[in-house]
């Protein structure tokens, strides 16, 4: 092995410990002991459900209480049955797996950015510079596939993966590149369908820029034949979605979580900044900008799948284009543009690659060797700068980054505050009570710890359902002060539901869902006037609060509620 | 990997690390390896890359299998059924290398 190789294969093991090092930050703050978001939880009930009985569930009697759904596990079912075996084989618990996951397809997709990286630019600084940039990622990139358990983790490595053979498929006409990508583009499908649209719409503008730019007519019939390919797994989707219905109501549901005010669950261009990180960034567009103005078409496959991210985060910006996008069966996918962040962070970082070995360093070196530098020694002390030049340049995103790993602990220890809450919900009503909670993100946990349905949370399977309108106007009535409270008695009723929990932590940053919008934080003296606001109510009796007054449960008497029919006003998002 | 499953302790680095690379590195790379004996163009680092994402196809696609089948998701069938194709699509890569190698002797 020649020098320069073992220098690189030093370098990539240096990012790759370098990348698993800052992802097992939360996993050792907390032991991986518990998963305390939203999507954590439905993967684990999944893969617990598997590793019970042996089969995918496919019926989820805990989600959209009173009648439960079949849209829990319709998707992401290649997800769960890869943790399953992961699981089992490895003899770990099943949190102790899905916490670690994550790690391991970091590893993943380190290598393949690396490999990516280094065919494509014929350069091992290339890959190794991007596998570098891939590490340091923020905000919704590294929540959805460098901290938490979740589908992106596998599709982080399964995108760049199916673009790369799909580009060694154009360049060197070989069946088997084309086989292998189509393959694993539909098993993306049977991972999280959100992967297999965004490498679709990829894939189909890379082979329209190849038809213009190089003339090549075959890109269209390449990626038809990908498609093609990959349909076995939209045969066995359809199969296990029992409900055709939910593609549509995702979308319904992910334009009225847009829509709350702040939100959330689009990139804005501040968030785009930060996120990235500026010198990703910079490198990103500058590569994108130069591949296009040098036609330099290896890239293309990189730029269309940058650019594509960043059309996708501008549609979803446009306010008036949410609603014909609603109008959409897969509009939701665009709409929810925060999840393009994992996948275009990977794009970035192998444009930032691209960027450095292929441009910036030919540069330098022509500048060092037209001022008459000794070019052998040059070559190598240039390397050297621009390499303390790239790392002193993202030591602030490498710093922030750590920050943003040791918070999320905090986030990690979120469920064991509500211990005792949960106990008592165990210990004191049955199986098949119904509630409904202020925090519609601690509803999620109750579901899990508790086996409770909950009425209404920010979980898909919440907001894909049909009468989603009726369950905002649940949560706003009962728990926001100023609705006819006869809408709430009579959507308590309709609802069935058993119990009101007011949570006190969460009291502050109230969610007005009809209102789309977040109560404004009050004094923290006004929670004594809202509780006793709650108590007023004839319909409800207190049945519990805990010594320091953070969570209080109240039952639901059915006997006095308003049995009336009130048309409900319209909700628009 | 079946030593450590059936015969040696529950939980271990060992067995968790070798799972790690049982489930999402070796079917594919046993299948990379057979293919590589017809398409000479995959090849180095490459190998690498494939063999994980031709990993998660097999092992999904079989617990799809197992799923619909009697025994269901369960430890035995899986590993048997991974290990299986694992050896299978090895000795054919070898069997094919080995003739390519007479061949060209």
């Amino acid at each position: 092995m020649d020098r320069s190789r073992k220098l690189v294969g030093i370098g990539l093991l240096m990012v790759i410990m370098f990348g698993v090092g800052i992802r097992l930050i939360p996993i050792l703050g907390t032991g991986a002991t518990t998963l305390a978001d939203l999507d954590p939880y439905r993967n684990l009930r999944a893969v617990n459900s598997i590793l019970d009985s042996g089969r995918i569930p496919t019926f989820d009697p805990l989600s959209a209480a009173p009648n439960a759904t079949y849209n829990t596990y319709a998707t992401s079912q290649g997800y769960y049955v890869l943790g399953v075996a992961l699981t089992l084989i490895s003899g770990l618990d099943s949190v102790q797996m899905l916490a670690i996951s994550p790690v391991i397809c970091e590893v993943a997709l380190l290598l393949t950015i690396y490999v990516f990286g280094c065919v494509l630019t014929k350069h091992c600084g290339a890959g190794l510079v991007a596998a570098f940039f891939t590490t340091m990622m923020q905000g919704w990139a590294i929540d959805m596939i460098g901290t938490n358990p979740l589908a992106e983790n596998f599709g982080a490595v399964i995108f760049p993966l199916v673009l790369f053979l799909f580009w060694k498929y154009v360049v060197h006409k070989k069946i088997v590149f084309l086989f292998f990508s189509g393959v694993i583009l539909g098993t993306a499908l049977l991972i999280h369908p959100i992967i297999y649209f965004y490498l679709s719409i990829t894939l189909f503008t890379y082979s329209i820029m190849l038809c213009i730019l190089e003339k090549k007519m075959g890109g269209i019939m390449s990626f038809l034949k990908v498609i093609l390919i990959s349909s076995f797994a939209i045969l066995i989707q359809f199969c296990s979605l029992m409900d055709f219905g939910s593609t549509i109501n995702f979308t319904h549901g992910a334009m009225w979580l847009t829509s709350l005010q702040p939100a959330h669950y689009f990139i804005d261009f501040n968030r785009l900044v930060l996120e990235t990180g500026i010198s990703t960034l910079f490198l990103g567009l500058l590569g994108i900008m130069l591949t296009l103005l040098l036609r330099k078409c290896d890239y293309l496959i990189v730029v269309t799948w940058g650019t594509i991210m960043f059309a996708i985060i501008v549609l979803s910006l446009i306010a008036p284009m949410r609603s014909l996008l609603a109008s959409l069966p897969f509009g939701g996918f665009i709409i929810f543009s925060h999840r393009v962040m994992a996948y275009l962070s990977s794009a970035l970082s192998l444009l930032s690659g691209i960027v450095i070995v292929d441009y910036l360093l030919p540069l330098v070196s022509y500048i060092t060797k037209s001022i008459n530098l000794h070019s052998s020694t040059v070559s190598g002390k240039t390397a050297l700068v621009v390499v303390v030049a790239i790392v002193g340049i993202s030591l602030p995103s490498i710093q922030s980054y750590s920050v943003y790993a040791i918070n999320y602990n905090t986030v990690m220890h979120y469920a064991p505050h509500f211990v005792s809450l949960f106990g008592w919900i165990e210990k004191n009503t049955k199986a098949g009570e119904i509630f409904i909670v202020n925090d519609i993100n601690l509803g999620e946990l109750i579901r899990a710890f508790t086996k409770r349905p909950v009425v209404f949370t920010v979980s898909y399977q919440d907001l894909t359902t049909q009468d989603l309108e009726k369950r905002m106007w649940l949560q706003s009535s009962v728990f926001i002060r100023g609705y006819d409270d006869k809408i709430a008695q009579m959507l308590l009723h309709d609802f069935s539901v058993n119990y009101i929990i007011v949570v006190r932590a969460v009291f502050v940053t109230n969610i007005d869902i009809c209102q789309k919008k977040y109560t404004v934080l009050p004094p923290e003296d006004s929670f004594s006037l809202y509780i006793k606001w709650i108590e007023e109510k004839p319909y409800l009796v207190e049945v519990y609060h805990d010594l320091d007054g953070q969570f209080y449960i109240y039952s639901v008497d059915h006997e006095r509620l308003f049995k009336g029919e009130i048309l409900l006003p319209e909700l628009k998002p | 990997m079946i030593l450590f499953v059936y015969f040696l302790g529950e939980q271990t680095y060992a067995r968790f690390l070798l799972s790690v690379v049982y489930v999402l590195y070796l079917p594919g790379y046993s299948l990379v390896e057979f293919i590589a004996t017809f398409e000479k163009s995959i090849k180095g680092v490459e190998k690498i890359a494939y063999s994980f994402g031709l990993s998660i196809v097999v092992v999904i696609l079989f617990c799809f299998l197992l799923n619909y089948s009697p025994w269901g998701i369960r430890l035995t069938p899986l590993v048997i059924g991974i290990s299986l194709f694992t050896i299978i699509c090895t000795l054919l890569a070898t069997l094919r290398k080995y003739r390519n190698h007479l061949r060209i002797s």
